[in-house]
Formats: structure tokens, sequence, C-alpha cells
């Protein structure tokens, strides 16, 4: 008996977004002034990136207030052998929890150098996009960097 | 399960329809209608012991299990919290599901939420699933009902103006909804000389595409004599499915809506619809669906559906006002608006539908249906327990 086929499927379609007033406005941040911008939560302190309510109780977002482009990891997974289209890296990198100076959450993101240098408690800095490749995307922050 | 527990609606909120709510992202457009809820029913987050979320498939917007990112815009930290999802009727089934919460005596306050953005993607790619095993059918929906509604017309001999006829009176009604998406008033020539899109659906005869939400806040019978207005009693609910490839299956008239409209009538004690039901909700994303409808839910005999829509019996005012917020027909984003026909229905009988408001309404039915006439969710809700 012949073995059943298999049929190959590619699922795709271009999504297009609303970001709101405050995700949005955290965006316009990174791509327009260089700039990273949280909101103070009840129960959370300063949230990075904001989402404009309390994850705890579900209050409205408060005051905004800029944080510092350095910061702390506070986890860390490497990944030595990336895959093609799939990750956001071509070469070995890190996934990252970032809790910036000024912020009480981790942001996550990417660190493409001094992976065998990197633990929690790691100092690191925001590595900006050139001014013509941000979008208003979290990867107008191209990634962090280890501050030696 | 006490199933003798009464539930009721303590709150209604539905946030501003339109075709793109560009100013909100789904998280924001979640909260307008939660956050109306909530003030309509006088409580806050902390009050509510459960969430129950409903949307269309996550392929309409491309945001995977968007429940587990929702849940702290819901408000649903440390409670329990779940997904429903039924296709277009999914707004219903998740207001069912909280009712079920609350009856089963576990719970005092739910509360039911169930939205779509439909600007962030295409509902007519994200409805047509690629199977592995067939042709994949990018019809829409209005493709795929198309052939059920002209096989109504050869049954009943339905004649062409009823469509158009529903049409124009759906808008008059969403001319009187503040929160209804298309409100501007149409005339009979306007439906007739609108393109034909799927024979014999015309594009005047089309729901639209809609961002929009609805929250429900289903409450026991303890808090509901204790709210700051007067709640909708649900006096029943029921859902039903059948199978998208049974043999026999008649789309026209599904058996599983026949056998939820009994549920719902036998449940709420009801044993003439047409008289003792003053208003109705009901699912109709394509206008020639509500001849259809009053047909399968009992309120006229077969062939007799449009006939009654014809005689204008459904209009304000009339015997029977059908979808006086102007419906499906006005307001579409899919996975609300199964919980805007049930919401709406309690409006009415809590006689706060605003300008839209159904005089004296005591006893109404919100009703949705989803898939390919598959899922279907109802309730009836009344004045009085």
């Amino acid at each position: 008996m012949t073995e059943p086929l298999e049929q190959r499927v590619v699922t795709e379609f271009p999504y297009k977004h609303s970001t709101g007033e405050v995700i949005g406005r955290f965006l316009a941040g990174l791509k327009d002034q260089k700039r990273i911008w949280g909101q103070r939560v009840a129960g959370q302190g300063v949230v990075v990136p904001p989402v404009g309510y309390s994850e705890t109780d579900g209050s409205a977002g408060g005051e905004w207030v800029e944080v510092k482009p350095t910061g702390v990891v506070t986890a860390v997974a490497r990944v030595y052998r990336p895959i093609a289209q799939l990750h956001p890296c071509a070469e070995p990198f890190a996934f990252v929890l970032v809790k910036l100076d000024g912020a009480d959450t981790a942001l996550a993101h990417v660190v493409r150098d001094d992976l065998e240098r990197l633990r929690v408690g790691t100092r690191v800095e925001a590595v900006w996009a050139p001014d013509a490749d941000r979008t208003g995307s979290i990867r107008d922050i191209a990634c962090f960097r280890v501050i030696t | 399960m006490d199933v003798s527990r009464q539930a009721a609606v303590l709150g209604v909120g539905q946030t501003q329809h339109a075709s793109r709510r560009a100013d909100v992202s789904i998280a924001g457009l979640v909260r307008e209608a939660v956050d109306r809820a909530l003030l309509d029913a006088g409580l806050e987050h902390r009050d509510i012991d459960a969430v129950v979320v409903g949307k269309a498939p996550d392929m309409l917007e491309g945001v995977m299990q968007p429940e587990q990112f929702l849940a702290g815009a819901l408000g649903a930290h440390l409670k329990p919290l779940i997904r429903v999802h039924t296709a277009g009727s999914v707004g219903a089934s998740t207001a069912l599901a909280a009712v079920t919460h609350v009856r089963s005596g576990l719970f005092e306050r739910v509360l039911a939420v169930a939205f779509e953005k439909q600007s962030e993607g295409n509902a007519m790619w994200a409805l047509s699933p690629n199977l592995p095993f067939m042709q994949p059918i990018v019809a829409g929906a209005g493709g795929y009902f198309a052939p059920y509604v002209r096989a109504y017309i050869a049954r009943t001999k339905c004649p062409p103006h009823i469509g158009p006829m529903t049409a124009v009176n759906a808008r008059e009604n969403g001319g009187r909804n503040e929160y209804a998406h298309l409100r501007e008033p149409m005339t009979l020539d306007d439906v007739m000389n609108s393109p034909v899109l799927w024979d014999p659906i015309r594009y005047g005869e089309t729901c639209p595409s809609s961002d929009g939400a609805c929250a429900l806040v289903i409450g026991s019978e303890d808090v509901a004599r204790r709210t700051p207005h007067k709640p909708a009693w649900i006096r029943s609910g029921a859902s039903y499915a059948e199978a998208m490839w049974a043999p026999g299956r008649d789309q026209v008239s599904p058996r599983a809506g026949k056998m939820c409209a009994k549920a719902v009538y036998d449940g709420a004690g009801i044993k003439n619809p047409w008289k003792e039901i003053d208003t109705a909700e009901i699912y109709v994303p394509f206008a020639w669906f509500e001849a259809m409808w009053l047909e399968n839910l009992g309120f006229c005999d077969v062939g007799e559906g449009w006939k009654a829509i014809d005689r204008g019996e459904q209009k304000m005012g009339a015997h029977l006002p059908i979808n006086p917020s102007g419906g499906v027909l006005c307001t579409n984003p899919i996975g609300a608006s199964g919980m805007l026909r049930l919401g709406e229905a309690a409006l009415q009988v809590m006689g706060r539908a605003g300008a839209h408001q159904v005089d004296g309404a005591k006893t109404a039915l919100g009703h949705a249906y989803g898939g390919g006439s598959q899922y279907f969710a109802m309730w009836v809700v009344s004045d009085e327990r």
C-alpha cells in the first residue's frame, strides 16, 4: 500500500492593527523621538511598554513617564542556532527581559553580542535603528547591548 | 446544578460601531464596551467573579488566543476566564455561558464580553479555512448563503421586493440607534438599484463589516434585586448545533434552529411566540434571512414569513418589531453581533433602549446563528421573573 500523501499549505495574510492611543504613543516615541515612554499604573508602578490598563485590577492607566534607554537584564534565553525566517536574528543571539531604569516592569527584546557575558543582572542599553529604518515598531530599538 | 436558580442581565455596554475604529486597539475597543457595561450595572471590576470572552475565528484579526493577552484588559486577573467560539453566533453563546456560570450557583456576577475588529483583516479570507482535502472556496458568507436564499424564494414564492423592504426597514431602525454603524436611510429604489453581489443578494441587502464590542453583566437573583436599574430576567436560554455535512440538512430552515427555538419557548413557558413575544432581535446578515428566520423561529408558518414582512408587521409600532436596533444589517462586528442581539433584547425589556425602544416591551427574544447555519443560540428575557 502507498503511504498517504502530504499536502503543503502556506497560510498568509497582511493584517493591519490599530495600535490605539497608548501603544500608539509609545511606538511614536520610539520612531520620532528615540525616547521610551511608560505609564504609571495602579498596582504595577511604571509599565513599559504601556498598555493603558492595569493587568492586576483592570483600572485605567495613569500619567506618562519617560524611562531611560538603559536597564538591567532580568531573564536570558540564548539561541545558538537560530531558525531562518522564524527568529529575529540570523546569527546567535539571546532573548532577554530588560527592566529599564525608571520602569517597574521588564521589556522583551534581543541581545546580539557578548552572549557569554550576558547574565541576569547584566546592564544593557538600547541600540537604535537608523532614522530611515524606524517605522513605529518595537524593533525601532534594533537590539540591546551589554554596557562594559 | 440548581437549574432553578435565576439569572438576570444587570448591565449592557456596547461601543460606537464603525467600519474602522482606528482610534483604539483591540484591548481599547473591548474596554470601551466593558467600562459601559460595568457603569450600567453600577459595578466595578473587583465585583466581577468570572469573565467569559468570545469572538469569531482568530484569523479575522490575525491575533491568536486574544483571550490570553486580553485577560488584564478584561479585569480577569486571578479570576476564572474562559474563551468561547461558535462562529457568528459566538456573542450569544458567550452570554449563555455566562448565564450557566451564574445558574450553577458558583458565581454571583459574571462579565460576558464579545468583540470583532473586522478592519484589521479580511473576513472573506479568514472564514475560508484551508483544509487539506477540500477546494478552498473564498466565497464569503454571501456566496455561501445565496443558494439557500434562492431556495427559500423558490419554496415559498417570496416576491423580489421582500429583501429590499427588509433592508429599508433595518436602516430606518438603525437611524434611531446611536451606536449603529450604518444609519443613513435607504429607499426601496436604492436597494433595488444596488449591485447584485451574490444572486439574489444585493449590496443593499448585505451587512457591513464593523469594528465593535459588546459586554453584559449577568447576575444572580440576589444581586439583580439590588441593581440600580430594573434588570432583564433571563427566562430561558439554549444553544444547538448541527453537523455541516449531515445528510438531509435543510439550511433554509435548519432543524437545530427549530429545536433551539422550541427549547427557549418551553423554558420560558411560551406557547405562541407570535402572541407572547413583544419584540425580537434576530441575526439577519442578509435581508432575506428575516423572512426565513420568522418561519424557522416559529413566529410564522412555512411560507408566511415574507407575508408578515409584506404586511409590515415587523416594523416599529407594528405587531412584532424585529431588530429595533437596526440589527446585523446596520452593524456587524461578527463576534459581537450575537451578543448585541441578546443585549438589545435585554435593553428592550429593561425599558432602556432609548430612541429605538418598543413601547411596553415585556418579553423579547434574542437570537444568533453561525457557521453554515450550524450553530444557534437564543434567549428569552422579560421585565419580570
